[in-house]
């Protein structure tokens, strides 16, 4: 195994569309980065980048230690699972998994341990003999895994390996890369664009929006302290609720003003800070009050029941296009339609620059 | 109506093949049937089989050597078209490089020109290169107008097939030369039998080059042996006939063959990753 570095990658395919900017990423020797973001933000061409099946128009990228910004794919020695999976359709599943070891010239008694050893651990050995039209679509995704497993490459590539498993099926094999990785001792680059199976795997997560790195750090880090506001409205769900105000700092501290709401104590200390701002709270984070020392009062419109809790949408009195969502236990006490009064966790808020989106404290 | 719905296609199918059959079942009767009655009262069915067409044909007229001659030229065109021109396909349809599209185009426009109107310059070159009446001086015009119709349908038949494909038998170490082996050749091969068989038939029929090209009966190819059947005063239409039934079986059995490939072939693109 070995580290990957991505050192000021950029990528503008030839129809001038930017893919990424300005790349600044480093992946210890062993770790797993989950790499984040909507659709279409560049994810997978970065992935494409570091296998060397796209070129970087900009920067270079290192494996172990060695810039291979120039080198082919096949002398990388990386694993990579395609999203579609990309299996040999002429070849049986053992031929599959075997193709890469052959490609590496090993001994055929090795490839064929190599082989048995994988199709154990995902569970295929009943299947080596057959062609890839010939399973289903989670045998397939499994198959595609095996073939990256049963190599050991400097580092695994995987472009959203679970989306097309259903829920059961991808909770089982998330649980299985987990394992993987940890036994294998494997640096891993993980493509998602679900957010929760980037906060559960991920050693670190890679937020990346249009092309652009947000933040890089460890999923608490990420859900607790968003660098900004599109990763604090991207990470966690259901996503934070925001409110665009004014930030003031008179003689008796602090004050956020909004139309949906007013935030006097517990604003923070946010250093010579005034002006437009955001402010930022998470579903959980809002409990429930009298209406006297309640930050806002709002008209519950629907109640959605979560399993454990309820997640409830509010609307603002103050402010009518202002909407909240709140997350509660089972037996909060609200109905449909009654106005209640909420407060703001004052532990958890998140204050954002009103202009660029940076965070403020 | 309801009647005339179900049988009408059969009755248009049918009709199809009666007229496509037809001349070949013909030609095969009037082969079979002794010369002095071919001009009798026309019969559908042949009242007596005698063989002695094609005794003759083999016995007197040799008929094994443009056989030999035809198989050697349009074999070694095939081959030869296949295996340079898969490659060709398959950079002009995954690489990245400049000029892609004229160059696609510029191979295409080859073809266009009027074969007559390139007989003498090719004939000049050839005789220049010591190569009028040698395979090779058939061979490589045949190139001419094979190799074009070889690139042209490899292309369009490796794009359809994913990309991700090689890309990840790259990813698995692979160099691209034995990506395209290993993976896309096979998944191609469809598409080449397809390709292959055309560029056989095309060769097996071509008359102008050949006629232009060879001086005796040492390199004639079939369709020029035949066509030199006819004498100064009478012409062997029994003979005739049953070189065209020889000449054409092979092709048609070709064919029959490999129809299930190459209707896979044209229908290409539903290949799955
Ligand atoms: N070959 C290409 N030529 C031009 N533009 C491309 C090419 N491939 C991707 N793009 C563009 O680059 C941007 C990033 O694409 P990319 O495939 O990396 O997105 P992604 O983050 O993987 O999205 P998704 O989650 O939908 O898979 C998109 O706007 C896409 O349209
Ligand atoms: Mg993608």
């Amino acid at each position: 195994m070995a580290s990957v570095t991505l050192e000021n990658v950029g990528k503008t395919y030839p129809n001038g569309q930017v893919a990424a900017r300005d790349m600044d990423l480093a992946i210890q020797d062993g770790e797993l980065v989950v790499l984040v973001g909507p659709s279409g933000c560049g994810k997978s061409t970065t992935l494409r980048m570091v296998a060397g099946l796209e070129t970087p128009t900009a920067g270079r990228i290192l494996i172990g230690g060695k810039d291979v910004t120039a080198t082919p794919p096949q002398d990388r020695d990386i694993a990579m699972v395609f999203q579609t999976y990309a299996l040999y359709p002429h070849k049986t599943v053992r031929d599959n998994l075997a193709f890469g070891l052959r490609m590496r010239r090993l001994a055929a008694d090795e490839i064929g341990r190599r082989v048995r050893e994988a199709a154990r651990t995902l569970g295929l050995e009943e299947l080596l003999d057959r062609k890839p039209a010939q399973l289903s679509g989670g045998q397939r995704q499994r198959v595609a895994l095996g073939r990256a497993i049963v190599r050991e490459p400097k580092a695994f590539l995987l472009d959203e390996p679970l989306s097309n498993l259903d829920a059961k099926l991808r909770l089982q094999t998330r649980a299985e890369l987990a394992r993987i990785h940890k036994q294998l001792g494997a640096t891993m680059l993980y493509v998602t664009h679900d957010q929760e199976e980037a906060m559960t795997l991920g050693d670190r997560v890679a937020v990346l929006e249009d092309g652009r790195l947000q933040q890089v750090a460890s999923p608490a880090e990420v859900y607790r302290r968003p660098a900004n506001v599109f990763v604090a409205g991207f990470i966690g769900s259901p996503a934070m609720n925001l409110f665009r105000g004014l930030l003031q700092t008179d003689d008796e501290g602090p004050r956020f003003e909004s139309s949906g709401c007013t935030l006097t104590s517990g604003v923070g200390t946010i250093p010579g800070r005034s002006g437009p701002a955001i402010l930022g709270v998470r579903p959980p984070d809002i409990e429930l009050c009298d209406r006297e020392s309640a930050d806002l009062s709002a008209r519950v419109e629907v109640i959605e029941l979560l399993g454990s809790a309820i997640l409830v949408h509010l609307r603002a009195t103050a402010a009518e296009e202002q909407t909240i969502r709140a997350v509660g236990p089972e037996d909060w006490e609200v109905a449909e339609d009654e106005v209640i009064g909420v407060r703001f966790n004052r532990e958890r808020l998140h204050f954002f620059d009103g202009d660029g989106g940076r965070r403020l404290n | 109506m309801r009647r005339l719905g179900r049988w009408g296609p059969v009755i248009v199918v049918g009709l199809l093949v009666l007229a496509i059959a037809f001349p070949f079942y013909w030609a095969v009767v009037s082969s079979l049937t002794p010369e002095a009655r071919l001009f009798e009262a026309p019969s559908l069915f042949p009242r007596q089989l005698v063989f002695d067409h094609y005794r003759a044909l083999f016995d007197e007229r040799n008929f094994w050597i443009p056989i030999r001659n035809s198989l050697i030229v349009a074999g070694n065109t095939t081959a030869f078209c296949v295996l340079v021109g898969s490659l060709c396909a398959y950079a002009l349809a995954r690489l990245q490089f400049r000029w892609k599209r004229p160059i696609l185009a510029f191979i295409l426009a080859v073809t266009m020109f009027p074969q007559i109107s390139i007989v003498s310059p090719l004939y000049l070159l050839l005789r220049a290169l010591g190569l009028i009446n040698t395979y090779p001086g058939l061979v490589l015009p045949y190139l001419t107008f094979a190799m074009p119709l070889t690139v042209w349908l490899l292309v369009s038949f490796f794009r359809q097939l994913p990309a991700e494909l090689e890309e990840a038998a790259m990813a698995d170490g692979a160099s691209r030369l034995r990506a395209f082996w290993e993976i896309i050749l096979p998944l191609s091969l469809p598409g080449l039998a397809t390709t292959a068989i055309l560029t056989l038939v095309y060769c097996w029929n071509e008359f102008l080059f050949a006629l232009s090209f060879t001086l005796g009966p040492e390199r004639q190819t079939v369709p020029v042996a035949i066509a030199l059947f006819r004498g100064q005063y009478q012409v062997p239409w029994g003979q005739i006939l049953a070189a065209a039934v020889v000449a054409t079986a092979p092709v048609a059995l070709l064919v029959l063959l490999f129809q299930r490939k190459i209707v896979q072939g044209l229908t290409a693109g539903t290949v799955k990753g």
